[in-house]
């Protein structure tokens, strides 16, 4: 065992402890990056350009950031590990963005009817795309910056690292959404981050493996 | 050595800047720390190779560690998922026993032993499969030898053993 110390300590290099800083700048950097794509080629939404917000727009932006940075603060925790901590408010941040479905569903009931109109909405794909885009732009840089970390919950962060790109990439393209409608928000916006989610969950926890 | 959290904290901040003395001192401090974390958790002729494994990814993951935050926890999580690592090798081997010692700890360590106690874990089991698996995989029975003991038929004590390994990995990774 002591040639193991010896061979260890012989080794030892200098190391910058990893910074959370970091993973920050590249999830606010992309975020900024792809608002700004998406305003040139797909232009923002009339009402911010006429000064005058919608309210759902407002409250899209809000539980999308809470989430986000609910789900990024959970994760920068989970790179540098330690019994006892605890980071669980990101659970309570992905049932504050349950509401948009759950009204969604509930006011589909209450209508009696399919809404095909927004089921089929022409921006719909574009909703799921540029997401998805911008989640895997994300994540990717993400995981490299994980990868220096400890992460000991594989599944879990790969789980986070899909909601909160996810919610940062549609954040952005939230600006661009034509659409104004809690059931559009609770069918597509759930769908959109519920797909990054998974895709993080499926690729992320196999590039983190020691 | 034993040295308390705020001198390793101390000592694995001027590692990470390279100084090879105390790193030194980190690295045995650990891999006394280890030995009696280990003896409570996994069959003794395992326990110098799970030791060496987890100085091993100690090493790797040295810039993981945040000098402003306490050492034993950040150890302890490294050392945990190694475990975990182990316990499903033995559950995919089941060649290994799943191993414990009721050996008192040190106090300073006691808080951070105390949540990852298996006593604590086997409670979240079910009777049948916290039977299961002190029966084969703490007191060594054979599977027949369980069933006879327990009043289970084989296949159940298989099956519990399985569930039960599953679960307890399961409980150790969402602490």
């Amino acid at each position: 065992m002591s040639n193991m110390i010896d061979a260890l300590v012989d080794d030892l290099r200098p190391v910058r402890p990893i910074s959370p800083r970091i993973a920050l700048a590249i999830v606010g950097s992309i975020t900024v990056v792809l608002a700004v794509l998406i305003a040139m080629s797909m232009g923002l939404r009339s009402d911010i350009l006429e000064g005058n917000p919608q309210a759902i727009l407002l409250m899209r932006g809000g539980v999308l950031l809470l989430l986000g940075s609910a789900t990024m603060a959970a994760l920068v925790s989970a790179a540098r590990p330690g019994v006892g901590q605890q980071s669980d408010g990101w659970r309570w941040a992905l049932g504050a963005a349950a509401i948009f479905p759950i009204s969604a569903v509930v006011l589909i009931l209450a209508q009696g009817a399919l809404p095909m109109g927004i089921l089929t909405a022409n921006s719909a794909p574009y909703c799921l795309a540029v997401t998805l885009a911008g989640a895997i732009a994300m994540g990717a840089p993400l995981t490299a910056w994980l990868r220096r970390g400890a992460v000991t919950q594989p599944e879990r962060v790969g789980w986070l690292v899909g909601f909160a790109s996810g919610a940062f990439a549609l954040f952005a393209y939230n600006l661009h959404c034509p659409s104004s409608t809690l059931v559009y928000t609770g069918i597509w916006y759930t769908s959109a981050v519920g797909l990054a989610a998974i895709v993080g969950r499926l690729t992320v926890p196999r590039l983190l493996r020691w | 050595m034993k040295a308390d959290d705020a001198t390793l904290r101390g000592l694995m901040a001027k590692a990470q800047d390279g100084d090879q003395g105390a790193y030194r001192v980190v690295l045995g401090a650990c891999q006394d720390w280890l030995k009696r974390y280990y003896a409570h958790r996994i069959a003794p002729n395992a326990i110098d190779d799970l030791v060496q494994d987890t100085l091993m990814s100690l090493h790797k993951k040295r810039a993981s560690y945040d000098p402003s935050r306490p050492f034993l926890p950040w150890l302890a999580a490294i050392a945990r998922y190694r475990w975990v690592d182990q316990l499903r090798k033995t559950y995919r081997n089941a060649s290994e026993e799943l191993h414990e010692d009721t050996a008192t700890t040190q106090p300073e360590e006691e808080a951070v032993m105390a949540r990852i106690s298996i006593d604590r874990l086997m409670a979240h089991l079910s009777p049948p499969q916290v039977t299961a698996i002190q029966l084969v995989k703490i007191d060594g029975l054979t599977i027949s030898e369980a069933s006879g003991r327990s009043g289970q038929s084989e296949s159940a004590i298989k099956v519990n053993i399985h569930r039960g390994v599953k679960k307890l990995a399961a409980l150790i990774e969402s602490e």
